[in-house]
């Protein structure tokens, strides 16, 4: 399985899935005129992913702002996750001051069975 | 069968679930299990829907405030950059009046020197050139005296005439470094 390398843009994030190391990093804005556009590969790579995965995935989510609908899609791409649960280790960045997107994490947090780990940093 | 996840709908999993029911419910062979196993499974699925769109009204309203503050600040901002800016202004031509001020009195300073110069030259060529030629050709005292007068009224025109040029030079020199600078 290859890695999923995406350039981040004015609208879309970066993404950087490594499956041989398991770490995957999501970062930037997320507000692409078409969500489902964007994120289809992704949802479908990570379908693939769950399948085999890597002995740990350590996810890294840094979006600094997402909008409704890629919210929804991210709470998809959360879903698929479930499947490794046992192996994951889900860290959420949120800016020191940003009581928003710390809250978000949580309300993400009500609806899965794994933890996220907020981790709190400074520009 | 089930949906590909398409790119207008983002919805494609929930769609899929309800076009499935509907497909059962039509059906004429569906039998009472059958239906009752699909009441089950669509009123599990209806209670994730609810709980992912709590979720998701309570993260988008969150964002949609952190956007509005965002905004608000960045109008703060320009405020400031703008008042900034007034002031900037302001002070900029105060500070430009003082340089034209202080450019007049050098110029006026420098002027007051050139017609001090002309002012000796003038009084040296009349008392070396003109007072011999005057006495040598009429008795009167008060053509000297008249000659000296004049010269001393013709000081402050001079004066004047000497500063505009000054002046004008400046502002000559003035305007061709402002087109540099641009």
């Amino acid at each position: 399985m290859e890695k999923l390398v995406k350039e981040g843009s004015d609208l879309t994030p970066a993404i950087d899935f490594d499956p041989s190391s398991g770490n995957f990093v999501i970062s930037g804005k997320s507000v692409p005129e078409d969500s489902m556009g964007f994120y289809a590969p992704v949802i479908d790579w990570l379908k693939e992913y769950v399948e085999q995965p890597a002995n740990k995935t350590t996810f890294s989510f840094k979006l600094e702002y997402f909008n409704t609908s890629s919210s929804k899609i991210l709470l998809d791409i959360f879903n698929i996750l479930e499947n490794v649960k046992d192996t994951l280790c889900f860290n959420w960045y949120c800016e020191e001051d940003d009581e928003d997107l710390e809250e978000s994490a949580s309300d993400f947090g009500e609806v899965l069975s794994y933890d996220i780990n907020i981790v709190k940093f400074k520009w | 069968m089930t949906k590909k996840p398409s790119k207008e709908n983002i919805f494609h999993k929930e769609s899929n679930v309800l076009e499935n029911a509907k497909r059962l419910v039509e059906k004429p062979s569906t039998s009472t299990k059958q239906l009752a196993e699909e009441y089950l499974s669509l009123s599990k699925q209806y209670e994730q829907l609810l709980k992912e769109t709590k979720v998701l009204t309570s993260v988008g309203d969150r964002l949609h405030r952190k956007l509005g503050d965002a905004n608000q600040e960045l109008q703060k901002q320009k405020s400031e950059i703008e008042e900034i800016n007034e002031e900037l202004k302001t002070n900029n031509n105060v500070l430009q009046d003082t340089i034209n001020e202080l450019i007049k009195a050098r110029i006026g300073q420098k002027a007051s020197s050139i017609v001090l110069l002309i002012a000796v030259l003038l009084f040296v060529v009349s008392e070396v050139v003109l007072e011999p030629i005057i006495e040598k050709n009429t008795d009167s005292e008060y053509i000297g005296l008249l000659l000296k007068g004049i010269i001393a009224l013709l000081l402050k025109p001079i004066d004047v005439l000497v500063e505009w040029l000054l002046l004008r030079k400046t502002l000559g020199k003035m305007k061709r470094f402002e087109l540099v600078s641009k």
